[in-house]
């Protein structure tokens, strides 16, 4: 499936059609955001806990180069190599050299996202390196020759009766007479990648934090899959960006908590581990080669900027499943490896705002996303940034119809119950091509279901400015 | 050093005047989970707590032989016959290796060359560095002779804990880490902190147990000082 940001109109008036998503998405996003709150009010001081994983992740940034000197020399000290990648190309042709070198055919891969920023599946498979995803959910989307649609749960999207069709007809599974039990499926997953476990001879891991004091790679998984990916296996290799550095481990021991309870409301994944290099020659297990793959591809660009900010996020998904719009189209739509009010963020800018104009666009500002992240990122303040800068290089027809997109999720009355936001959406994207420069034709179908309203006479910024701050305190801070 | 590392961080450092201003660290970190009640008591009572409500099991026994008995129970109760184990002297209960024996159990630890061995084993036992009440985790890390497949690989894992080794929270582990300069940190080629029983909620949220960790997790606490 090819990833096209630009068309996320279309795409997005295409998953609100699809009755299935939406009940996937009805019952998944929904209950992943009730579980987060329910053990966010149950954290006592949660306000200062957020400011003071904010704080760890802000003093990552702001000593980013001396805490990478930092990471380097620790993991070269106890044995482990570090590369350095520009970009994907640079990165995914390391990987691919250590794999020449050590004479690796086949790899077992937990959860990254930063592998699938880089498309190093696909590359390492034409290079005739194989890779098994070993996460049940990204497993599932591997058999099913899909993408994830959430950077946390990766089948946010399906529900068990696909997946059930899906083991059935490709891998072979035993179908259930009656009631599908997701049990059943889970042991079948079980199965067949242990014995490939035993086979391959190298794993990938990413890495959600790493703690500069000594250079360790943090990550977290709930399955054990990426410790058993590095436990069996020859050869690790960690794949992170720069920019997840923090200076501490009482920093770490702040995050890993808020992190667990942001994305899933546990208290703590149930494998929080941690990498320091290559085990020492008398250990039974653990690999002897240990490659710590640092990846820069666009985040250097970000860095100093108004967005400096997007790159403290450590990837909870927290804002994806508070989000409106999001609940509503799901993932997929914004055809990007970073979907919701991040990925509207970080995406534009790793990728080139020409490559996703509809992004920054593609949210109701109300607020829930900064209100939800457990580092405070100001999301809203760099979607208008981000629209902003892209109304100084586009027309007058163009900003005007991205005006009225905008209204149409910002309105309250529609915000309030989200089903007309879809009811919106649907009609504003009825163009031909999806495009918002077709405006009088999808306005005219969005008419039909609500008054239009006056356009603002108001620059959009300004008018937005003056609605945020009569609703502040709705922010949560 | 490489091209790519000196662009990456000049780049960096070229840029960086524009970030926004960091607060400095804090003198004394807000726990993430804080405890009432830190005495003994409570520390256990809390431990146990969390970690059932994980669907893991603690079993608390007040001395070494109880201990033992306690093991032989949670190994007939699941019907295994072979159990990978840490090298003895890290498992903090003089005899096992003979009680084990004596019952016909078969133990092996693990070595590059035994792995399909150790896959068939049904039970793994190990120790482990500390234990945290408010989250109901163990700290585990790895060094010859305790390795990462006794912990992860059978289904069934049995941890056998020194009540003393019990912390109130991740961050008095860390405390304690950095109370001994990181040093023990730095020796050790992988850490992991474990809570609860290998799970996903992948499918519709739906909680199952085992994917490819242990589905059983059952710490035996010995109380009392060593
Ligand atoms: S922006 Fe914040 S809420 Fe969203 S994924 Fe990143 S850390 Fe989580």
């Amino acid at each position: 499936m090819a990833l096209d940001a630009n068309r996320f109109a279309e795409a997005a008036s295409r998953a609100l059609q699809d009755k299935q998503l939406k009940a996937a998405l009805d019952h998944n996003a929904r209950l992943a955001d009730a579980t987060r709150i329910k053990s966010m009010a149950a954290t006592t001081g949660a306000e200062t806990l957020r400011q003071q994983g904010r704080g760890a992740r802000l003093r990552g940034l702001a000593q980013l180069p001396e805490l990478l000197e930092q990471t380097e020399e620790q993991i070269t000290a106890r044995g482990g190599q570090v590369l350095w990648a520009r970009d994907a190309d640079e990165a995914n042709r390391q990987v691919l050299a250590i794999c020449q070198r050590h004479g690796l055919r086949f790899g077992v891969k937990s959860k990254s996202m930063v592998t699938e920023e880089l498309h190093l599946v696909p590359f390492l498979e034409k290079h005739g390196v194989r890779m098994l995803e070993t996460d049940l959910g990204e497993f599932v989307v591997q058999v099913d020759e899909s993408r994830p649609s959430h950077i946390v749960a990766p089948i946010m999207h399906m529900k068990k009766e696909g997946i059930h069709k899906l083991f059935v007809e490709k891998l072979g599974m035993e179908p259930m007479e009656d009631d599908i039990d997701p049990q059943v499926m889970t042991r079948f997953a079980r199965q067949y990648l242990r014995r490939r476990y035993f086979e391959a001879d190298f794993g990938i891991t990413g890495g959600n934090f790493i703690i500069a004091e000594t250079g360790t790679i943090a990550i977290t998984t709930n399955e054990g899959n990426a410790r058993l990916g590095t436990a069996l296996q020859p050869v690790h290799v960690a794949i992170v960006g720069i920019e997840k550095v923090i200076p501490t481990w009482e920093d770490y021991a702040t995050l890993v908590q808020t992190l667990a309870r942001s994305a899933t409301g546990q208290q703590l994944s149930v494998y929080s581990t941690l990498y320091n290099g290559p085990a020492l020659s008398e250990e039974g297990d653990g690999p002897q080669h240990y490659y710590v793959i640092l990846v820069d591809n666009g985040r250097s660009d970000i860095y100093g900027t108004q967005y400096s900010e997007a790159l403290a996020c450590i990837r909870c998904g927290a804002c994806l499943n508070t989000c409106p719009v999001y609940q509503n189209v799901g993932g997929h739509a914004y055809g990007a490896v970073y979907p919701g009010p991040i990925g509207s963020v970080i995406t534009p800018l790793l990728t080139g705002v020409e490559n996703a104009t509809p992004l920054p666009f593609a949210s109701s500002l109300c607020g829930a996303c900064k209100a939800a992240c457990p580092v405070d990122i100001n999301i809203p303040d760099m979607l208008l940034g981000l629209r902003h800068d892209l109304q100084e290089e586009q027309s007058p027809l163009w900003r005007l119809g991205m005006q009225a997109w905008s209204w149409s999720f910002s309105h309250p009355l529609l915000y309030e119950t989200g089903r007309k936001v879809s009811a919106a959406l649907s009609g504003a994207f009825s163009g031909e091509d999806g495009k918002l420069r077709s405006l009088p034709g999808p306005l005219g179908a969005w008419t039909e279901h609500r008054d239009f309203p006056p356009f603002p006479q108001e620059s959009f910024h300004d008018w937005w400015r003056r609605e945020r701050d009569g609703q502040s305190g709705q922010d949560g801070d | 050093m490489s091209e790519a590392r000196e662009q990456i961080l000049g780049r960096l450092r070229d840029a960086r005047d524009g970030l926004p201003d960091a607060p400095a660290a804090p003198e004394r970190y807000q726990p993430v989970s804080v405890l009432d009640d830190e005495s003994a008591e409570g520390l256990l009572s809390r431990f146990r707590t969390e970690l059932e409500g994980l669907q893991g099991e603690v079993y608390v026994v007040p001395d070494e032989e109880a201990a033992l008995d306690q093991v032989l129970t949670l190994l007939a109760e699941s019907g295994a016959r072979h159990a990978l184990t840490w090298d003895w002297p890290h498992i903090p209960l003089p005899g096992l290796a003979h009680a084990l024996g004596e019952v016909g159990i078969d133990t092996l630890q693990a070595t590059p060359d035994n792995r399909e061995a150790c896959e068939a084993a049904e039970a793994g036992i190990s120790g482990a560095d500390a234990a945290i009440a408010a989250t109901g985790s163990l700290v585990v890390s790895t060094a010859p002779g305790m390795g990462r497949l006794a912990t992860l690989l059978p289904p069934q894992h049995i941890v056998l804990l020194r009540q003393e080794r019990l912390l109130p929270s991740l961050e008095a582990w860390v405390a304690q880490q950095r109370a001994d300069d990181l040093a023990h940190l730095g020796t050790r080629s992988n850490l992991c902190i474990i809570t609860g029983p290998s799970r996903t909620a992948d499918i519709e949220k739906n909680l199952v147990l085992g994917v490819h960790g242990p589905g059983r997790l059952q710490v035996v606490v010995v109380e009392g000082e060593s």
